[in-house]
């Protein structure tokens, strides 16, 4: 994930999906090198935001390090974590879902000076 | 009969970080080097003061010190400087081992060259002759050429050269199944800590633990079982740290899940998923800048790392072998 443009469009995406479908909905970031501060606060968010409805996240770590660090923040235990889309996909409790894919991670801005 | 004393420190680290008491300092700032360094404490322990002891059970006053790898040419110079027999210890392993039983057995066989054996196979301690060296090649290890006599050690011994095998000491050390001793106090049932620890009144210690001098546990923290936060560390409000080793100078921010990890400063080793990640674009760890590391590591020779020896007096000693950087420890 980078910009907060692009947080507030996962969100919104996450949001009208559990609203409009019963389908479970299976955040992809594999394209998604490592996560940042932002990043862990919007799963967070989300996470939090369909608690309360019918709607199963399942988030697709797309790398060990994503796995681990989803692990160590706990989301882990809100949410299944699986590898890969295909592991996601092979799981009998996913069938019709929406996936929602993560963009690519867009390095921070160095700051100093030119 | 002069015995001489080396010990290598693998992993090629900077020379300064053996006598800097800080070797974290160097791994902080070289981030592609393997993360785990053998001179890393275990629960408050230097795997290398433990060595420096059975050293002096055999009567050796001084011993070298180096990093990375050694060749047989480097301690062929100190062959010809008279040293008849050289015992090498590769600072890989933890072994509860009786040199002087190893030097016996050496004189015994009578034989160039003599390492030492478990049931995994070397341990990375071995007795050689003047005579093996006097045949140096440049580019030769140092006990390849001469056959080598195992000398077969069944008591406790441990590779530290990963992050499982290290959290395996730890446990080791922590339930008693090994001789090393939490360096701390006791406090409860196989929980121990260091000094001046600022442990909240609301966090849970589950043992086997060992918390480190000058650590700061916060509200509503649980550490334990098998775990190990060395020295100098935070660890934040809620996190949870169990069958890890947090290794000095680690924050770690609120909330966490620490399990079946090594974490070091911002990097953060799950042994179970054998995969490093780094906790510190998500904010949820990072090293801890002491005032020492904040200064350019000296070239003036300091007192031992761990306070657990305050007699041993570093020295530095001009290099006999020309390449290779020795630094003479007065035992």
């Amino acid at each position: 994930m980078s910009s907060s443009a692009q947080r507030r469009a996962l969100r919104k995406e996450l949001l009208n999906a559990s609203r409009t479908s019963a389908s479970p909905v299976v955040v992809d970031m594999s394209g998604c090198n490592t996560l940042n501060h932002d990043d862990v606060d919007c799963l967070l968010e989300c996470i939090a935001e369909v608690a309360g409805r019918d709607t199963l996240v399942l988030l697709v770590a797309g790398s060990p390090a994503n796995r681990v660090l989803l692990e160590v923040t706990r989301i882990g235990s809100l949410v299944p974590v699986f590898n890969s889309m295909q592991e996601a996909l092979a799981d009998p409790q996913v069938g019709d879902s929406i996936t929602l894919k993560v963009p690519q991670t867009i390095p921070s801005p160095q700051v100093g000076s030119a | 009969m002069e015995l001489g004393a080396f010990v290598v420190v693998p992993g090629g680290e900077d020379f300064t970080a053996i006598h800097e008491v800080q070797p974290d300092v160097v791994a902080a700032s070289q981030h592609s080097r393997a993360m785990y360094s053998s001179r890393k404490p275990i629960v408050g322990n230097d795997v290398l003061q433990s060595w420096m002891q059975r050293i002096r059970k055999l009567g050796v006053q001084s011993l070298w010190l180096t990093s990375g790898s050694v060749t047989r040419s480097a301690l062929g110079a100190f062959a010809r400087q008279g040293i008849e027999r050289l015992l090498v210890i590769k600072l890989s392993s933890y072994a509860e081992m009786d040199l002087t039983d190893l030097f016996r057995f050496h004189c015994e066989r009578r034989h160039p060259v003599t390492e030492a054996h478990d049931s995994h196979g070397e341990l990375g301690v071995s007795l050689l002759d003047n005579l093996a060296l006097r045949a140096d090649g440049e580019n030769s290890s140092a006990t390849t050429k001469f056959e080598q006599v195992p000398y077969q050690f069944n008591g406790y011994a441990k590779r530290i050269s990963s992050a499982t095998e290290r959290q395996e000491l730890v446990g080791d050390a922590l339930t008693g199944a090994c001789a090393m001793q939490p360096f701390g106090k006791q406090i409860g049932d196989q929980v121990w800590i260091g000094e001046d620890v600022n442990l909240d009144s609301s966090a849970r210690i589950i043992g086997p633990t060992y918390i480190g001098a000058r650590t700061t546990v916060r509200a509503g923290v649980t550490i334990g079982p098998f775990a190990s936060v060395e020295r100098d560390c935070i660890v934040d409000c809620g996190t949870t740290v169990e069958r890890s080793t947090v290794l000095p100078h680690t924050y770690l921010a609120p909330g966490l899940l620490i399990r079946q990890g090594l974490v070091d400063g911002s990097r953060f080793e799950h042994l179970g998923f054998g995969t490093v990640a780094d906790l510190q674009p998500a904010g949820l760890g990072s090293r801890i800048l002491s005032r020492k590391s904040r200064v350019q590591p000296s070239k003036t020779p300091t007192t031992s790392p761990l306070p657990a020896d305050s007699n041993l007096v570093w020295e530095f000693a001009g290099s006999s072998s020309g390449s290779q950087a020795w630094l003479q420890v007065q035992l």
